[in-house]
C-alpha cells in the first residue's frame, strides 16, 4: 500500500512536468535569492573588514598630538625607553604640482624600515627588479619620492625623473626614485617619501603627524598612555575603524535589509510552492484515504515528494544563488567608489553558514511547508478532502488565521520598534512588520476583490474575474503575499531614497549659501588667516566666513570640530532641529555653547541643555549644547563652535576653508578670477563655485545609492520571476474549468482574456495592498532604521512615481504570468480539458 | 575617505621596505647568506669607504663606538648560561651597522642617515631543544639605533649593551626582549681585551684590503635573568664578545667561514676560524688565537690547526645542511677534541641566513663550552655537502 | 467568415421538422496512446432537427467521444461532421466556438458548473456570452422550470447532485440552443433523479423543438427517445426507431 501511495504521489509530479518545473523553480528561486544575497552581504562585510584591516593593519592604537602634530622625540622614547617595538611614525602634508595645474598632492612621510613589518605582509607589492635601490634612495637621496603611476603619467615623469612641487610658496625639486603600480588608482593624490625628506620638504623638522602602534594588552596601553606629555593622546584604532565602519554602514545596512527581504521572499516562494503542491493533490488524497491509506502514508507521500522537490530546487537554487552572489558581489564591488574594497570583495567567499541557510530553507523548509496542508488534507474525512469548497473554506479560515497572526506580528514589530533603541532590534521589528503585513495580504486581497465583485452583480464574466482571487484563496493566498512583500520593498526603498534625496537637496540649498567656497583639498590642510584678509579686501567681496575643521583626538576616537567665524546673517544657514534659535545663537556667540549635529547628538545621547567635554589646549572644558542642527555632511557627527572661542581654547588660528559672499551687483566671473589669483600657488587650495559643490554632492549621493537601487530592482525581479511561476502554476491547475468555459462558448481570446484578467486582478490586489505596506516600510526605513544607524532626520516625501511603478510592476508580473497558461488553455481542445482531473 | 586612502597607499609603499628587510623571507628566493652579505660589493661600490689595510693603534673606549666610514661593523655577544639547577641555555645578541653610502650631504632632518642597523637576538633552550630568534632593523638616527662612548652604549630600540662606568666597557648590562623571550645580564670581564690577528688587524685573504679590525673579550662572567614564555630564570654562565669592523671581509673566491669561540675548563680560551673557498678547501688565511688563563694570547695560523666536519644536520626549514660536529686539532697546544652542537637547530633563517649556536667541547681530558658560527652554507657557492649527517 | 456563421446561427428555426440537422460520415477517432487505440471506427449517420436521440453503449464504447466530436469539442481523426451542411472541420476555432455558444448546450456527467459563480450566475454566463438581454427574467424563468427557485444565490457545491444537474440542464438550455448534447447526464444520479432529469430534458426540448442527443449506458432512461443508437467498440451496432 505504502509503495502505491508513494507511486501515486510521484506520478502526480511527473504527470504535470510544467508544474513540477515551476515547483522546483519556486524552491530554487527562494534558495537562490537567500544564498545570493547572503553571499553578497558577507563578501561585502569581509571586504569591509579587510579594507579596514588594510588601513589600520594590525594597528591597535594611534598617537595624535594637537593641530601641530607631535615631536619626533616621543617616537624615539617609545621605542628605546618604553620598549614599544611595534610602532611606526607618519608625517603628512600638502604640496602642489605647478606642472599639473596646481594639482594638490599629499606628501606622506614614513619610515620604510619599520613600517612594513608593523603593518603586516599583506601589502607586499609584486614588483620585479629595481627595488633593491628604492629603499636606499628614499633614505639617502634628499627629496626622493615614490609616485603612483597615475600621478607620474599625469606629470609625464618616469622613475629617475624629477618633479617640481610648491610648498609654502616655495619650489622644491623632488626625485622620482620609483613609480608604484597603482591599477586601482588608490594612490592617486599621494607622493611617498622617507620621513626625513618629508620633514625637510614640508618644513616640519622634528615633527610627526602621528604614530601608529600595536599594543598587545591593557598593560602596554597604560604604560604608553602614562608616558605621553599633555596634549598628546592615545586613540584606539578600533575607534577609527568604527568611524570608517559608520561611513560604510549605509551600505551594509542596505544589504542586510535586502538579505532579510530575500529571506521573507524566499520563505514565501518555498511555502507557496509546497502548499500548492498539496492543494493540487487534495482530491487524490481524499481518494487514497477512501481506499484505505492511513494518514501516515499520506504524510509520507507528501513529505517524500516535498523532499524531492526541495532537493531538486535546492540543488538548482544553490547553483543559481552562487551565480547571483557572484553577480551581486561584482556589482557591489563595481559600484563601490573604493577600489581596494572592490578588490577585497572580489575575493568572493562561500560561507558555509549561507549554504546551510539555503539548504535548510530549501529542503527542510519545503518539507515543513508541506506538513500543515498535508496533515490537514489527511485529517479531514476523505469526502471533504475531495471537495473543493471545503478546501476553500479552509483557505479562508487560514487566511483569517494568517491575518490574525499577521496582526499580532505587526503589533509585536511595532512594540519592538517603539520599545527598543538598537539597530538590531530595529531590524527585528522591521522583519516582524514585513511578515505581519504580508500575512494580512491574502485576506485583504480576498476582501477587496469580493467587495469589487459586489459592484458587478449579474455580470458573471466580470464576477468570474473578480471572484477568482477570493474563491481560490487556497492557491492564490501565498502568491499574493509574496508579490505584496516584493512590491512593497520596491516601493518602500524608492520612497526612502526619494525622501533622503529630497531632504539632502534642501539641506544643501540651505547650508551652502556663500557664492564661492575656498577650501584645502588635503587631509588636515590649512591656510593662513592672511589669505582670508586678502580675500576679504578683494573688490566685489561683501564678506567672508572663516571655517576650521579639526579632528580632535579623544579617548574613544575623534571629535570632529567645526569652528566657524559666523555672523548673525549666516545663522539662517543652519537648520536648528532642537533648541531655541535665538538662545542658541547667543550661547554659540558667547563661546560657552556649542551646536551639535544630529548624528553627534544621537550617538552621544545628548539633548539641548546638556553638556559635553572637549580636551582643549588649555585642558578639558565643558560646553553646553545650545542646539542640534541638521547635517548630512558627516555620518559620525560634528561639534560646531564659535571660531574666536576655538582660537583661544585650541591655540589654532589656521583655517580649513572660507565662504565668500559677493556684494550685490558684483560681476561673478571677475570675482572668481580674482579669487583664483589670490589662491594661486597655495598648496591644495581650491576655489569652488557653490553650484558645482551642490551638483557634486548630489552626484556623490546618487552614487552612494546606486547599489540600493540595483538591489531594489533585483529583489523585485526575483520576486517577479517567483510570482510569475506561482501564478502560472495556479492557472495551469484550472484546465478543467477552462474546458467547460470553452464548451459553453468562450472563444480562445475570451478565455485568454479571462485568464489574463484574473491574474491581473491578483496583481492589482497585491499591488494595491503593497502601497500602504511599502509606505510603512519606507516610513520605518526613514524614521527608525536610518535614524538608528546615523541619527539623521529627514522629511518623508511621497511622490506618485514609485507607487505607480510598484503597482505597475505587480500587474505586469501577474499579466506576464498569464501568458503561457492563456496560450496553453486556448490551444487545448476542450474535450481534453474535460477529461482532466 | 581620504585618510583611508592615504593609509592604504602607505601600506602599499611600505611593502617595498618589507620586501627588502623582511624577517622571514621565502628561503628559495630571498635568503642571502651571511657570507654574501659581508662580501665586498662589486668593487666600484667600495670607493669612498675607509679600508682596512694594516694594523692601527686602538684606543678605548673610543674604538668600542662606531666607525661610520667603514662599510660594516659588529658587536657580537654569545654565551652559555644555566640556572642554578643546571638547566642550560645559550644566547646570542649581535648589533650590526651597515653604511649604505660612503658619505652624505648635510641635511636638515635628523632622520637622514647613511647608517643602517640590524640586530639579531637568539635564545637556545637546550633541554627541550627550542630555538627562538629575532631580528630588528633600524636607521642609525634620531637615537633609534647607534653606538656611543663615555659611557659605551650600543643599542637598537630597547635592545642594548651599556657600560656601567664612563671609561670602561665592562662591567656592562646586556638587555634584549621580544615576545616574552629576553635576557637581562650583567657582564664582567675575567680577562683583558684580546687583539686578534696582528694587533687587531685580521687579514682574511691574499688581498690586504679583505681584512678587518678585530678584538674580543673571550671570557665574560654573565649573571642575570633569562625569560622564556612568561617564566623568568636566574642564570649565570660565560659569554664572549667579538668586535669587528671592515669594509670588505671575504674575497670573491671565498664562500664563507666556520668560526669557533671556545672557553675550555682548563682556563684557556680558543678562537678559530676557517675561511672556506668555493671549492670547499680551507683558505690559508684561516686563523685563530689561543688565550691563556691569565689572558696572554698566541696567534694561530692556518697551519697550526685543523677543523674537520664530522656530522651534518639538515635544516627542515631551509633544506640547508650544516656541519654541527667538528674534530678540532691544535697540535702545538696539545689540543684535540670534538665540538658538538648542544642542540642541532640553531639556524637563523633570516634574510641573511646563518647557523650560530651553543656548542660543547668533548675531549678525553678536556671539556668546555662555546659558540659555533657557520656562514655561507646553502648558497649556490656552497661546496657539495653530504645530504644528511 | 461572417456569412456561413450567420447562416448557421439563423436558419435553425426555419428548418422543417425531420430534415437532418447533423450529419456525420465515416467518423473515426484514434488516440496515439496506447498503441493507436481506436475509439470510433467509421461511424456515419444523421440526426434530424427536433429529434431526441439516445446513444447507448457500455463505458468506454466511444459515446462521449462521439458526443464531443458532434459538439466540436474534439477533432476527428477521420471523417467529418456537418451541422446544417457546414463541415465542422472547415470552421475556424472562433466560428466553432460561436457555433457552440449559440446553437449548442452541453450537459456533463460531472455537472461541471463554475464553482466560483452562483447558480444564477452560472445561468447568466451563456446569456452574457450571447449578448442576450432581459437576462434576469430568463434566468428566473429557467430556474422555475427546473424547480430551483430560491437557490439563485447558492454556490454549486452547496447543492445536491440532482440539483446541480438540474442547474446544468438549465444552463444548457437558457440561451435557447438548437442542439443539446448531454453526456451521461444521469450518471451520477439515482434512478429516480435520473428519470426526472431525463423527463425534464425531454419535456424542455420537445416543447421548443430542440434536438437532444444524449449518451447513456442505462437503457432505463432511454424509453422516451425517438431513436436509439448503440455503439460497441467504436462501431455503430443498431439503429432503432
Amino acid at each position: 500500500m505504502t509503495q502505491s501511495v508513494l507511486r501515486a504521489g510521484r506520478r502526480a509530479l511527473w504527470r504535470h512536468p510544467v508544474q513540477l518545473l515551476l515547483a522546483v523553480a519556486g524552491v530554487a528561486l527562494g534558495v537562490a535569492v537567500v544564498i545570493g544575497m547572503d553571499l553578497a552581504n558577507q563578501s561585502a562585510g569581509t571586504a569591509m573588514r579587510q579594507s579596514m584591516e588594510a588601513v589600520t593593519g594590525r594597528i591597535t592604537h594611534q598617537i595624535f598630538g594637537g593641530p601641530e602634530g607631535l615631536p619626533e622625540a616621543l617616537y624615539v622614547k617609545l621605542r628605546t625607553r618604553l620598549g614599544v617595538q611595534q610602532a611606526a611614525p607618519v608625517l603628512a602634508g600638502g604640496v602642489t604640482l605647478a606642472a599639473a595645474g596646481n594639482r594638490p598632492l599629499t606628501l606622506l612621510g614614513i619610515d620604510p624600515i619599520v613600517d612594513a613589518p608593523l603593518r603586516g605582509a599583506s601589502a607586499v607589492p609584486q614588483q620585479g627588479e629595481g627595488e633593491q635601490g628604492i629603499l636606499q634612495d628614499l633614505l639617502l637621496d634628499p627629496g626622493s619620492v615614490v609616485l603612483p603611476a597615475e600621478e607620474a603619467q599625469r606629470l609625464g615623469v618616469v622613475a629617475g625623473g624629477t618633479v617640481t612641487v610648491q610648498v609654502g610658496g616655495q619650489q622644491r625639486r623632488l626625485h622620482v626614485v620609483a613609480v608604484a603600480e597603482d591599477s586601482d588608482h588608490d594612490l592617486s593624490g599621494y607622493a611617498f617619501a622617507d620621513i626625513a625628506t618629508a620633514q625637510e620638504v614640508l618644513g616640519r623638522i622634528g615633527r610627526l603627524s602621528r604614530i601608529d602602534l600595536i599594543l598587545g594588552n591593557a598593560d602596554a596601553v597604560n604604560r604608553v598612555r602614562a608616558a605621553l606629555p599633555p596634549g598628546i593622546v592615545l586613540v584606539p584604532a578600533a575607534a577609527r575603524a568604527n568611524a570608517m565602519q559608520q561611513m560604510r554602514a549605509a551600505f551594509q545596512i542596505n544589504l542586510t535589509a535586502f538579505s532579510l527581504l530575500a529571506l521573507v521572499i524566499g520563505l514565501f516562494l518555498v511555502f507557496n510552492t509546497m502548499s500548492f503542491m498539496v492543494v493540487q493533490r487534495r482530491r487524490m488524497i481524499g481518494i487514497l484515504r477512501a481506499v484505505g491509506a492511513t494518514r501516515r502514508q499520506i504524510l509520507a507521500q507528501v513529505l517524500s515528494d516535498a523532499a524531492l522537490i526541495g532537493l531538486l530546487g535546492t540543488a538548482f537554487g544553490v547553483l543559481l544563488g552562487l551565480v547571483l552572489g557572484v553577480g551581486l558581489v561584482d556589482l557591489v564591488g563595481r559600484s563601490s567608489t573604493h577600489s581596494s574594497f572592490h578588490e577585497a570583495i572580489m575575493r568572493f567567499q562561500i560561507e558555509p553558514f549561507s549554504l546551510a541557510k539555503g539548504f535548510l530553507l530549501g529542503i527542510v523548509g519545503s518539507m515543513l511547508a508541506a506538513v500543515p496542508p498535508a496533515f490537514e488534507a489527511a485529517t479531514v474525512p476523505p469526502r471533504a478532502a475531495m471537495d473543493r469548497s471545503e478546501l476553500e473554506r479552509q483557505a479562508h479560515r487560514g487566511a483569517r488565521w494568517a491575518a490574525g497572526f499577521g496582526g499580532v506580528a505587526l503589533l509585536a514589530g511595532g512594540v519592538i520598534l517603539v520599545a527598543s533603541s538598537g539597530l538590531i532590534a530595529a531590524f527585528t521589528g522591521l522583519f516582524a512588520v514585513i511578515l505581519g503585513a504580508s500575512l494580512l495580504a491574502p485576506l485583504a486581497s480576498a476582501r477587496l476583490t469580493t467587495a469589487m465583485a459586489r459592484l458587478v452583480p449579474q455580470r458573471p464574466i466580470a464576477r468570474l474575474v473578480l471572484r477568482g482571487v477570493a474563491a481560490s484563496l487556497s492557491r492564490t493566498g501565498v502568491a499574493i503575499a509574496a508579490l505584496a512583500v516584493a512590491i512593497s520593498a520596491v516601493i518602500g526603498v524608492a520612497v526612502m531614497i526619494d525622501s533622503f534625496r529630497g531632504s539632502f537637496i534642501v539641506w544643501l540649498q540651505q547650508s551652502l549659501r556663500a557664492d564661492f567656497y575656498i577650501a584645502t583639498t588635503q587631509e588636515g590642510g590649512t591656510v593662513d588667516d592672511a589669505l582670508a584678509k586678502r580675500i576679504e579686501s578683494l573688490p566685489g567681496v561683501a564678506y567672508i566666513t572663516r571655517s576650521r575643521h579639526y579632528r580632535l583626538p579623544s579617548a574613544d576616537g575623534f571629535t570632529a570640530i567645526w569652528a566657524l567665524g559666523l555672523e548673525r546673517r549666516g545663522w539662517q544657514s543652519f537648520d536648528i532641529r532642537a533648541g531655541d534659535r535665538e538662545a542658541a545663537w547667543l550661547a554659540f556667540r558667547s563661546g560657552r555653547g556649542v551646536l551639535i549635529s544630529e548624528p553627534y547628538a544621537y550617538k552621544h545621547g545628548l539633548q539641548v541643555g546638556e553638556t559635553l567635554a572637549l580636551r582643549t589646549a588649555l585642558g578639558e572644558r565643558t560646553f553646553r549644547v545650545a542646539g542640534i542642527f541638521r547635517d548630512y555632511g558627516s555620518p559620525y557627527g560634528v561639534v560646531l563652535i564659535y571660531r574666536p572661542a576655538y582660537q583661544r581654547l585650541f591655540a589654532d588660528d589656521r583655517l580649513s576653508g572660507l565662504g565668500v559672499y559677493l556684494s550685490a551687483g558684483s560681476e561673478r566671473g571677475a570675482v572668481h578670477q580674482r579669487l583664483e589669483a589670490a589662491v594661486a600657488g597655495l598648496a591644495g587650495v581650491r576655489v569652488r563655485d557653490t553650484q558645482s559643490i551642490r551638483e557634486h554632492s548630489v552626484a556623490v549621493f546618487d552614487q552612494e545609492f546606486v547599489i540600493t537601487s540595483v538591489l531594489r530592482l533585483l529583489a523585485a525581479m526575483v520576486a517577479f520571476v517567483g510570482v510569475v511561476g506561482a501564478l502560472m502554476a495556479l492557472q495551469l491547475d484550472r484546465s478543467r474549468e477552462l474546458a467547460v468555459l470553452r464548451a459553453i462558448g468562450f472563444t480562445r481570446i475570451q478565455l485568454g482574456g479571462l485568464i489574463t484578467a484574473q491574474s491581473g486582478v491578483l496583481g492589482l490586489a497585491a499591488g494595491l495592498f503593497s502601497v500602504p505596506m511599502g509606505l510603512l516600510l519606507a516610513w520605518l526605513l526613514v524614521f527608525v532604521i536610518n535614524h538608528r544607524a546615523f541619527g539623521w532626520s529627514m522629511e518623508f516625501t511621497i511622490s506618485p512615481m514609485p507607487l505607480l511603478e510598484g503597482v505597475g510592476l505587480a500587474i505586469g508580473a501577474a499579466l506576464l504570468a498569464a501568458l503561457y497558461p492563456a496560450w496553453r488553455a486556448a490551444r487545448t481542445l476542450p474535450a481534453r480539458g474535460l477529461r482532466e482531473e | 575617505m581620504r585618510y583611508l586612502l592615504a593609509a592604504l597607499a602607505l601600506a602599499v609603499l611600505v611593502g617595498i621596505g618589507w620586501w627588502l628587510i623582511a624577517d622571514t623571507a621565502d628561503p628559495d628566493q630571498q635568503s642571502v647568506t651571511k657570507a654574501a652579505a659581508f662580501r665586498a660589493p662589486e668593487d666600484d661600490d667600495m670607493a669612498g669607504y675607509a679600508k682596512v689595510t694594516g694594523p692601527r693603534p686602538m684606543q678605548f673606549p673610543e674604538d668600542h663606538g662606531a666607525h661610520p666610514d667603514y662599510r660594516i661593523e659588529w658587536w657580537y655577544f654569545t654565551g652559555n648560561l644555566a640556572t642554578a639547577q643546571g638547566r642550560p641555555f645559550g644566547f646570542e645578541l649581535t648589533f650590526f651597522r651597515f653604511a649604505m653610502a660612503p658619505s652624505m650631504p648635510p641635511r636638515a632632518s635628523d632622520w637622514a642617515t647613511r647608517q643602517m642597523w640590524v640586530a639579531n637576538f637568539a635564545v637556545s633552550d637546550i633541554k627541550p631543544e627550542r630555538f627562538r630568534f629575532f631580528k630588528r632593523s633600524q636607521r642609525g638616527a634620531v637615537g633609534l639605533a647607534g653606538a656611543q662612548t663615555h659611557p659605551v652604549r650600543v643599542w637598537l630600540d630597547d635592545w642594548q649593551v651599556r657600560a656601567q662606568s664612563v671609561d670602561s666597557l665592562f662591567p656592562a648590562r646586556l638587555q634584549a626582549e621580544q615576545e616574552g623571550v629576553g635576557i637581562d645580564l650583567h657582564l664582567s670581564s675575567a680577562k683583558p681585551l684580546v687583539l686578534q690577528g696582528d694587533a687587531g688587524y685580521s687579514r682574511k685573504s691574499a688581498d690586504p684590503g679583505n681584512a678587518s679590525y678585530y678584538y674580543s673579550y673571550t671570557r665574560l662572567q654573565a649573571q642575570g635573568t633569562l625569560s622564556l614564555e612568561g617564566e623568568s630564570y636566574p642564570v649565570s654562565g660565560t659569554a664572549w664578545m667579538d668586535r669587528e669592523w671592515s669594509s670588505s671581509v671575504l674575497a670573491a673566491d671565498q664562500a664563507g667561514w666556520d668560526w669557533l669561540s671556545l672557553q675550555l675548563d682548563d682556563g684557556r680560551d680558543l678562537m678559530l676560524y676557517r675561511l672556506r673557498r668555493r671549492d670547499g678547501s680551507a683558505d690559508p688565511h684561516s686563523a685563530g688565537t689561543v688565550i691563556g688563563k691569565r689572558g696572554e694570547s698566541q696567534h694561530l695560523t692556518a697551519a697550526d690547526f685543523t677543523l674537520t666536519p664530522l656530522r651534518y644536520w639538515r635544516s627542515e626549514a631551509t633544506g640547508v645542511s650544516y656541519p654541527v660536529t667538528w674534530r678540532v686539532q691544535v697540535p702545538s697546544q696539545h689540543l684535540e677534541f670534538d665540538v658538538e652542537a648542544r642542540m642541532p637547530n640553531q639556524e637563523l633563517d633570516l634574510r641573511v641566513r646563518y647557523w650560530e649556536g651553543a656548542v660543547s667541547v668533548v675531549g678525553e681530558n678536556i671539556s668546555g663550552r662555546g659558540y659555533l658560527e657557520l656562514t655561507g652554507y646553502g648558497s649556490e657557492d656552497q661546496p657539495g655537502a653530504p645530504a644528511d649527517g | 467568415m461572417a456569412a456561413p456563421l450567420a447562416e448557421v446561427g439563423r436558419a435553425a428555426s426555419r428548418r422543417p421538422c425531420g430534415a437532418p440537422l447533423i450529419e456525420f460520415r465515416d467518423l473515426g477517432k484514434r488516440y496515439e496512446f496506447p498503441q493507436g487505440r481506436v475509439v470510433l471506427d467509421g461511424l456515419s449517420g444523421t440526426i434530424g432537427a427536433g429529434e431526441f436521440l439516445i446513444i447507448v453503449g457500455r463505458s468506454g464504447s466511444g459515446k462521449s467521444t462521439l458526443l464531443n466530436l458532434l459538439g466540436g469539442l474534439d477533432r476527428p481523426s477521420s471523417g467529418c461532421v456537418s451541422v446544417d451542411g457546414h463541415s465542422l472541420s472547415a470552421l475556424s476555432d472562433r466560428e466553432l466556438t460561436l457555433l457552440r455558444r449559440r446553437r449548442i448546450g452541453f450537459i456533463f456527467q460531472a455537472y461541471n458548473l463554475i464553482s466560483t459563480l452562483t447558480v444564477s450566475e452560472n445561468l447568466l454566463l451563456p446569456l452574457e456570452l450571447n449578448g442576450l438581454t432581459g437576462a434576469a427574467d430568463t434566468v428566473r424563468r429557467w430556474l422555475d422550470r427546473v424547480g430551483l427557485v430560491g437557490l439563485e444565490e447558492a454556490y454549486p457545491d452547496q447543492l445536491s447532485g440532482g440539483e446541480q444537474q438540474r442547474v446544468a440542464v438549465a444552463r444548457a438550455l437558457v440561451h435557447e440552443p438548437d442542439l443539446i448534447l448531454a453526456d451521461e447526464p444521469t450518471g451520477n444520479l439515482d434512478l429516480d433523479h435520473a428519470t426526472r432529469v431525463v423527463a425534464l430534458l425531454d419535456e424542455l426540448c420537445r416543447s421548443s423543438g430542440k434536438t437532444l442527443v444524449m449518451a447513456t449506458h442505462s437503457r432505463e432512461v432511454a424509453g422516451k427517445a425517438d431513436r436509439m443508437l448503440t455503439i460497441h467498440e467504436g462501431r455503430l451496432l443498431e439503429v432503432r426507431e
